[in-house]
């Protein structure tokens, strides 16, 4: 005879390895054998959900990427990516997004005006005995 | 150019790569103790503080002639220059304060100033690593490429330099960890 207590526990494991996931999975909405309350907007109304298995796919798909368009114009680039460059708020990704920008401003490649810390402690010292 | 050589900047140390120190020794060997740094007529800082303000004169005016004033080009090179002298100005702040409050606990002048420059450098080092080794990627005779090079790496630099002055130097976790 089986133990009830084992079976719960065992149970209970397997709903943790494998969540009951429903049939129709909505935007937005957990996807698991509990699904969010229907009190619950997520920030939006019901009927701005997205429903996964209707037909329209490319129609949903150009929704959620105007919803990532959204997001992106509300968070900065520069501020948003650890790898940008943030001083003043350039948001280079990488040396290619820097170079292109000196193409076009700094075109007689006149890297010495732009300085830091380092290059302004050696000009400074060259005047010292 | 030639700041691509070393770290940390050779008015403070003529010393490439680690070397050992004495427990007391200043870790800047041109800046040997506090009266080195901060003596009125003739320390470190104040001949700092003065070549700094010339240079930013200076500097301010080749901008204005190089670049088209409102270019992009014209402000990014401004701003670099403000906030490079900002940066300078904040760093040797964090050097009298953190002595001062070394002193303050009790610790000797040779100790304090041992401590106090071992951030210090850290902090160097941390704002030469964007820097350090690039002169090697420079194709000579190519003034694009070197000028590139030189531009990714200042941009990369100043973004170490805000890390470290918007949490005032000290509360820097680089800080914290050479501490430990």
């Amino acid at each position: 005879m089986a133990n009830p207590v084992d079976n719960s526990i065992h149970g209970s494991l397997q709903e943790r390895q494998e969540p009951r996931r429903n049939s129709t999975a909505l935007f937005g909405q957990s996807a698991t054998g509990n699904p969010l309350p229907e009190s619950f907007t997520g920030g939006r109304t019901q009927n701005d959900a997205i429903l996964l298995d209707e037909s329209d796919t490319g129609l949903k798909v150009a929704r959620v990427e105007h919803q990532v368009d959204l997001i992106k114009q509300k968070v900065p680039v520069a501020k948003s990516d650890e790898h940008a460059i943030r001083f003043a708020d350039l948001g280079f990704q990488s040396s290619s997004d820097s170079n292109a920008w000196l193409e076009i401003e700094l075109q007689n490649h006149q890297s010495g005006l732009i300085v830091d810390a380092h290059m302004m402690s050696l000009r400074t010292s060259t005047a010292w005995p | 150019m030639t700041s691509f050589d070393n770290k940390v900047p050779k008015y403070s140390s003529t010393i490439k790569g680690h070397h050992v120190l004495r427990n007391n020794s200043s870790y800047f060997d041109s800046i040997i103790s506090h009266s080195d740094w901060a003596d009125i007529a003739t320390g470190f800082k104040m001949r700092l503080q003065t070549s700094l303000a010339e240079f930013s004169n200076s500097h301010g005016e080749l901008i204005d002639q190089a670049a088209t004033i409102s270019s992009k080009a014209h402000s990014l090179a401004h701003s670099s220059l403000t906030k490079s002298v900002a940066w300078i100005t904040g760093f040797i702040q964090f050097i009298d304060d953190y002595y001062c409050e070394l002193s303050k606990a009790k610790f000797g002048a040779e100790k304090a100033w041992h401590v106090t420059t071992r951030l210090a450098k850290r902090v160097l080092d941390e704002v030469g690593t964007p820097r350090h080794g690039v002169q090697n990627s420079f194709r000579v005779g190519d003034s694009s490429q070197i000028c590139q090079q030189i531009f990714w790496a200042v941009l990369r630099s100043h973004d170490v330099m805000t890390s470290f002055s918007s949490l005032s130097f000290k509360n820097h976790p680089s800080i914290a960890t050479e501490l430990v």
